[in-house]
């Protein structure tokens, strides 16, 4: 049970607090950005998918923009409005996680406006913005530290890293399973079919030559399966646990380049970062703490 | 203090354990026959043991509420068991002109390849196929309101596989397919005969 509490609640190094939230909190602004020429078609009254499609997916305990727009219509607020109001809310909160205002308040509200942006665009909505939804909720909980005092911050704060990691240990497993309950993982195809039908002409050109080696494909194939079935115990060991790093970001990396799903890239990269960045000596974003004892938290909740 | 710290533990093992859960019941929808022949001997065992982590709905249904309010419940089963050999992309015309996307970002491009990859899978859903084109066309016709008609063609593109294109050389199938057309007042076709081409 100690050894247990000292993992959970103990965690001697991790990446600055201060600079994860920052991350988190930048990386919302630039995943807005990045839509920011087509919010009207996502979002708004002249959205391609509109809330008649959207209602067919959303549970009714899901908040969507509709919920508000209704209510906002009576002091004649448009559709549009109502939308660039939850916007500028979103950045406000964004900015004061920045600037160490009210981080608690600000990451649960930044959470919920981009939980309700999502629900709204259902079918719109894919990987990447379930991880951005999942990582503000993981920037709640690193938050909510703020609300102890500082004694308690260094347990609370080792608790969350751990339940990210754990969270990412459970993400790399079922992603290795389910692609080693088929055939296209094991023979290489996989990787050919990915080539052919999400990557660029360029790519697809450059790789035509290479079908003539199918070990390279099988390698790769096999290579991803490992490396995310095998996750959970290699990030922890000593040997292992810096290569395996890399090797996931050099994966997500990849995703990004090749595939350009560069939002889920980034996102991945990021709460890896996050999770595990310690691995690495990068003294100016670290944190060394020492181990914090059982006593600490208790002061503090008491 | 330590009521506290057990409540903690407590959360990070309900999570955990929810987790678990809609991975490995994520793999019952690998359980029909179809499916089935797709899957490797340790898939089809894990694909028919899954139903062990099926819980009762209320359960589940609990268990999905969390995970909806976390943004897991989607499961983390990434380009898996296999990947599609056929890529299907939704083009609209109107008098022979293509009608592009109003899009500029390539996200928003992939946003609309999530939504277009729904629709492909639920393609032969009437209901489910006509709200989603008129939503799509209404958008369109509100952008151009010179036109009356659009018409919406899926190009089909098969690959083929590694095996072959290490012995045959790269090939791909394509196919243009009129799948649809929606007017103005809102109409949706279907171009059947098109369709069974």
């Amino acid at each position: 049970m100690k050894t247990l509490d000292t993992f959970i609640f103990g965690k001697s190094a991790s990446v600055k607090k201060d600079i994860a939230i920052k991350m988190i909190a930048v990386f919302a602004v630039v995943n807005v950005l990045v839509i920011l020429p087509d919010l009207f078609y996502i979002f708004g009254e002249q959205r391609l998918l509109q809330e008649a499609v959207n209602e067919r997916y959303v549970f009714w305990y899901q908040p969507v923009l509709g919920w508000f727009s209704d209510i906002f219509s009576y002091i004649g607020f448009t559709e549009n409005m109502t939308f660039l109001f939850f916007l500028f809310v979103y950045g406000i909160s964004l900015f004061c996680l920045w600037r160490n205002y009210k981080r608690p308040l600000f990451a649960v509200i930044a959470w919920f406006i981009h939980f309700m942006f999502v629900n709204s665009t259902y079918l719109f909505s894919y990987g990447a913005d379930y991880f951005v939804s999942f990582m503000l909720f993981i920037n709640i909980l690193i938050c909510a530290g703020y609300l102890f005092n500082k004694e308690a911050r260094k347990p609370l704060y080792s608790y969350v890293i751990r339940f990210l990691q754990l969270h990412l240990c459970l993400v790399y497993f079922f992603a290795g399973i389910g692609k080693a309950l088929g055939t296209d993982w094991l023979d290489g195809n996989a990787i050919w079919m990915v080539i052919n039908t999400y990557t660029s002409s360029s790519v697809v050109e450059s790789s035509i030559g290479l079908a003539a080696y199918p070990i390279i494909f099988k390698l790769l194939a096999w290579g991803t399966v490992a490396l995310e079935l095998c996750h959970p115990v290699l990030i922890y060991m000593k040997k292992t646990r810096k290569v395996t790093l890399v090797l996931v970001i050099m994966l997500h990396a990849g995703i990004g380049i090749f595939m350009q799903f560069y939002t889920f890239a980034v996102v991945m990269i990021l709460l890896n970062l996050i999770a595990f960045g310690h691995y690495f000596n990068w003294k100016s974003v670290l944190s060394k703490e020492e181990e914090t004892t059982n006593l600490a938290l208790e002061t503090a909740v008491a | 203090m330590k009521t506290t710290k057990k409540i903690l533990l407590g959360y990070l093992a309900v999570h955990l354990l929810f987790m678990l859960i809609i991975g490995f019941a994520s793999f019952t929808s690998f359980q029909d026959d179809e499916s089935q022949a797709k899957l490797n001997p340790v898939g089809k065992f894990i694909a028919n043991k899954a139903s062990l982590f099926e819980t009762p709905k209320p359960v589940t249904d609990f268990i999905f509420f969390y995970a909806k309010y976390t943004g897991t419940n989607r499961g983390y089963s990434f380009f898996s068991p296999n990947i599609s050999p056929i890529k299907v992309s939704m083009r609209f015309m109107a008098d022979g002109e293509e009608i592009h996307l109003p899009f500029k970002s390539p996200e928003s491009f992939l946003k609309f390849r999530s939504a277009n990859l729904h629709f492909n899978s639920n393609i032969f859903d009437v209901e489910e196929r006509e709200v989603i084109l008129k939503s799509i066309s209404s958008s369109l016709f509100s952008d151009h309101q010179d036109i009356d008609k659009i018409d919406i063609y899926l190009d089909l593109y098969r690959f083929n596989t590694l095996e072959s294109a290490a012995t045959d050389g790269h090939q791909v199938m394509y196919k243009e397919i009129l799948g649809f057309s929606t007017t103005k007042n809102k109409e949706v076709a279907m171009q059947t005969n098109s369709f069974k081409n």
